[in-house]
């Protein structure tokens, strides 16, 4: 992207004031001493692309007062009653805009940033139906009508989205970028990429030079946010699916077996039994399902000789069927009294895990402690006696307990484990207790089906009937019994099928969990971090950085920084000035600042790279601490030497004709410049 | 495990630590003791038995939540309560660290006790259910209520 031109356009009742410049393709130098209003021209350059933020601020309040209230035409004090700020941008495909942004109007608000198609600063296009963006609202950078989801596209990004300090994903602000493109004079020069407005994004300088390196790491980022979301999808539709099984199998009184609660990549629908338990043994589906047939065929033979038998054999029937109800009030008793059992000491069980949880907490408290008291300087925080400065152990009652003692580290681990072998135990009296209610529940319904059954008995022999109502009542049940088995059948058959499908779906996440790169950068990544080095050392070897010897100077992989032996490279304060001329650390970290912005764009517009950079690069002020002017020429030299960089150096080279004509001696670039204050009447 | 120890020869045993009551821990019990005087104590200052009586509560819930009541109803309605030798030991050190000075009648918070308490309170969740239930027994409990309880002692 380039920036072509700028114009302040101030309306008084004097006529209009303010200012017009163009910038070049390459380096363009400002040059301003310090009251002239540089800073006024940079900050409103700022302001045309709605990035404030980066100078600490939103809206007006980032700018002068020369641009908003009033300003002084020689003595004369002019009151400023409409302002407003137009760029000129051309995008690396060509296409030409301006944008228009007020400052001070009655109408349009700072919020509002109107773009018009074509280049109306530098060709005098005219200005036609503008397209009105907005800023800051909720939605600027994700939906249409927002300005910098306009600045994206126009820009030709596509920027990632990114873990957040809360632990969600939020797209890479723009702004964030610009901070990498954008130095100010203020506090610009205290990091690498400093002014990184707040937005909630996790280590957002890091991201961002990732971004401009155009490292794979976001693809991976978001694969694997995609295969969390995955994951929680599969474990909902797991437990719906088992859920309703559950439900369908003990309203018809039977017990799941091997299927876990959780989601399991390896399942097999086979393994999955559905059983009958009366609290003591247990059979099988199908074996149950011919039970009921054997009994229902054989009430059938008996139906049909019913008229034919003895009352003797009615007696023994009865006699029968009350004996099978005594047996089955027997283990309905023993399954109640064992459900009871194991309730207590689920109960006991969460009192241990309630009691365990607590202890934890109060042994995490006594870790904050320590480290607390060690920060306060109490010694014992430290095992130390407050009064001989020996050694103590950390346990107030040494010489009552004897043996060796936990510390605190390990008697917390050894908590925490015990909290989760409760949890599992819980967890398995829970599976156990619903087992038991399946059977009392079945075992309810067999004996009130069995009373019925005597019942009915009872009165056949008494009535002597034709017909046994005993007989058709039992048949009756168990056709009734039949169907409902057929059909849990049929829907266990189809939730085992769609477990299948979920299980498939996680053993393939968890393939592709696999798959994904275990370290964060990928051997190409890593490539292109070594060139961003090469090129941050060529740099700071060329600006004449002299704090430490550049070949020990590395870019750390964990924060994309340069860093000396494992420490982030900050002002470093070893080296014993010799001289009064020789430079002070802190205009040699300035250095390393330059050299890694530059690097960043170097490394970006390497031919088959394919970094993000935009080719644009802003610093105002860049001659901090008195830096030698030696070192400032081999800047704008490396600036103007890019062919694809545009670069717009604000300075005021200490305001002396000799540093000016040194820094930018023999180079190609344009200068801006003017007369006295930088707002003036427009022509 | 006859058959064990014949074809080992013999066996070895090793003594692992054991757990520590976190009431056992210096910093945890010093920092309670603070607390108490922080909170429940008229000017940081009491004496050595109702120290003991806190030390005693804090131990249970019920018992605190028997204090909570004595404090609402300005009558200590506890007859006896156990002496904790850790609190002893940990008043020891306190005073060593100098976060507690020793007065004519018991002990004082200082000024460095006070600072050290009032750092451990900015985190909530540190002492978060002693800290309520101290907070609602305030400074009720007073030096007369437990004085009346000790007479008691002296005459039986």
């Amino acid at each position: 992207m380039n920036i072509r031109a700028i114009k302040l356009r101030i309306v008084t009742v004097v006529g209009e004031f303010g200012f017009k410049f163009q910038f070049g393709r390459g380096l363009t130098v400002i040059r301003g001493s310090n009251s002239s209003g540089k800073s006024t021209l940079f900050n409103c350059l700022i302001y045309g692309l709605g990035m404030e933020e980066l100078i600490g601020g939103k809206g007006v309040k980032v700018l002068p007062y020369a641009a908003k209230d009033y300003f002084l035409q020689g003595e004369t004090r002019i009151q400023v009653d409409v302002s407003e700020v137009l760029l000129e941008l051309e995008n690396s495909s060509g296409q030409v805009i301006t944008l228009r942004r007020a400052i001070r109007d009655s109408i349009r608000h700072p919020k509002l940033v109107e773009v018009f198609e074509g280049a109306h600063l530098t060709t005098g296009t005219m200005m036609e139906i503008p397209r009105p963006t907005y800023l800051f609202d909720p939605g600027s950078a994700q939906k249409e009508e927002g300005f910098f989801w306009f600045l994206e596209g126009f820009m030709g990004f596509k920027l990632p989205q990114v873990p957040t300090t809360s632990g969600g994903m939020a797209k890479l602000y723009l702004q964030t970028i610009f901070a990498a493109l954008t130095v100010e004079q203020k506090r610009g020069w205290t990091d690498y990429i400093a002014n990184v407005p707040f937005f909630g994004i996790r280590d957002a300088r890091i991201r961002v030079t990732e971004f401009l390196l155009g490292l794979g790491v976001f693809e991976s980022q978001a694969q694997r946010a995609k295969l969390d979301a995955d994951s929680v999808a599969i474990d909902s539709d797991w437990r719906k699916a088992y859920d309703t099984l559950r439900h369908a199998a003990t309203s018809n009184g039977m017990a799941i077996e091997g299927l876990s609660l959780t989601a399991k990549s390896a399942f097999d629908p086979a393994s999955v039994r559905l059983v009958k338990s009366n609290g003591t043994s247990q059979t099988s589906f199908a074996e149950h399902v011919s039970l009921m047939r054997t009994e229902h065929a054989n009430l059938g033979l008996k139906a049909e000789d019913y008229g034919k038998v003895s009352g003797a054999a009615a007696l023994q029937e009865l006699d029968a069927a009350s004996a099978e109800l005594q047996r089955l009030s027997v283990l309905h008793e023993r399954a109640t009294t064992n459900l009871t059992l194991q309730k207590a000491s689920l109960e006991q069980l969460r009192q241990l895990l309630a009691e365990a949880s607590e202890d934890l907490e109060r042994n995490k408290t006594a870790l904050k402690l320590r480290e607390l008291g060690a920060q306060m300087e109490i010694e014992v925080a430290t095992d130390q006696c407050p009064t001989c400065h020996q050694a103590v152990a950390d346990t107030l009652l040494l010489g009552i307990v004897s043996g060796p003692q936990m510390d605190l580290e390990t008697n917390i681990e050894y908590l925490d484990s015990q909290r989760r072998m409760l949890q599992n135990q819980i967890n398995g009296a829970l599976e156990e207790i619903r087992q038991s209610e399946v059977a009392v529940a079945d075992l309810a319904a067999r004996l009130a089906m069995t009373h019925d059954y005597r019942n009915s008995l009872r009165s056949d022999v008494s009535n002597g009937a034709s017909e046994s109502r005993a007989i058709v009542r039992r048949q009756i049940q168990i056709e009734l019994e039949l169907s409902n088995l057929k059909s849990l059948e049929t829907q266990s058959l189809s939730l085992l099928a769609t477990l299948g499908e979920v299980a498939d779906r996680l053993a393939a996440n968890q393939m592709a969990r696999r798959a994904l790169p275990k370290d964060v950068y990928s051997s190409e990544d890593l490539s292109r971090i070594a060139l961003f080095e090469k090129h941050f050392r060529s740099n700071a070897g060329s600006f004449g950085y002299e704090s430490a010897d550049i070949n020990d100077i590395r870019i750390s992989l964990d924060t994309l920084t340069p860093i000396l032996s494992e420490l982030e490279l900050r002002e470093i304060r070893t080296k014993v000035q010799t001289s009064l001329t020789a430079d002070s650390s802190a205009s040699d970290f300035v250095r390393l600042i330059w050299s890694y912005l530059l690097a960043l764009y170097q490394a970006s517009s390497m031919r088959g790279f394919q970094g993000h950079h935009p080719g644009i690069l802003l610093m105002d002020e860049p001659g901090q601490h008195s830096m030698r002017s030696t070192s400032q020429h081999a800047l704008l030299q490396l600036l103007s030497g890019e062919a694809g960089l545009q670069s717009i150096v604000a300075a005021s080279f200490d305001e002396n004709e000799s540093v000016f004509l040194d820094a930018t001696a023999g180079l190609k670039f344009d200068l801006i410049r003017w007369e006295g204050k930088v707002i003036q009447p427009l022509t | 495990m006859a058959e064990f120890v014949a074809e080992r020869g013999r066996l070895r045993f090793e003594r692992r630590p054991a757990p520590v009551l976190v009431e056992h821990r210096p910093v945890y019990k010093i920092s309670q003791l603070l607390l108490v005087l922080h909170i429940s104590s008229r000017g940081g200052k009491s004496t050595l038995p109702r120290l003991h009586l806190f030390n005693w509560a804090v131990k249970r819930t019920d018992r605190i939540q028997k204090l909570v009541d004595a404090a609402k109803a300005k009558v200590l309605q506890i007859t006896a309560w156990g002496f904790d030798p850790a609190l002893a030991i940990a008043i020891r050190f306190a005073v060593a660290e100098d976060l507690v000075q020793s007065t004519s009648t018991g002990y004082q918070l200082s000024e460095k006790g006070r600072n050290f308490i009032v750092e451990v309170l900015k985190d909530p969740d540190v002492f978060a259910s002693e800290r309520i239930l101290l907070t609602e027994i305030g400074k009720d409990i007073t030096e007369a209520m437990v004085d009346k309880v000790a007479k008691g002692w002296e005459s039986a």
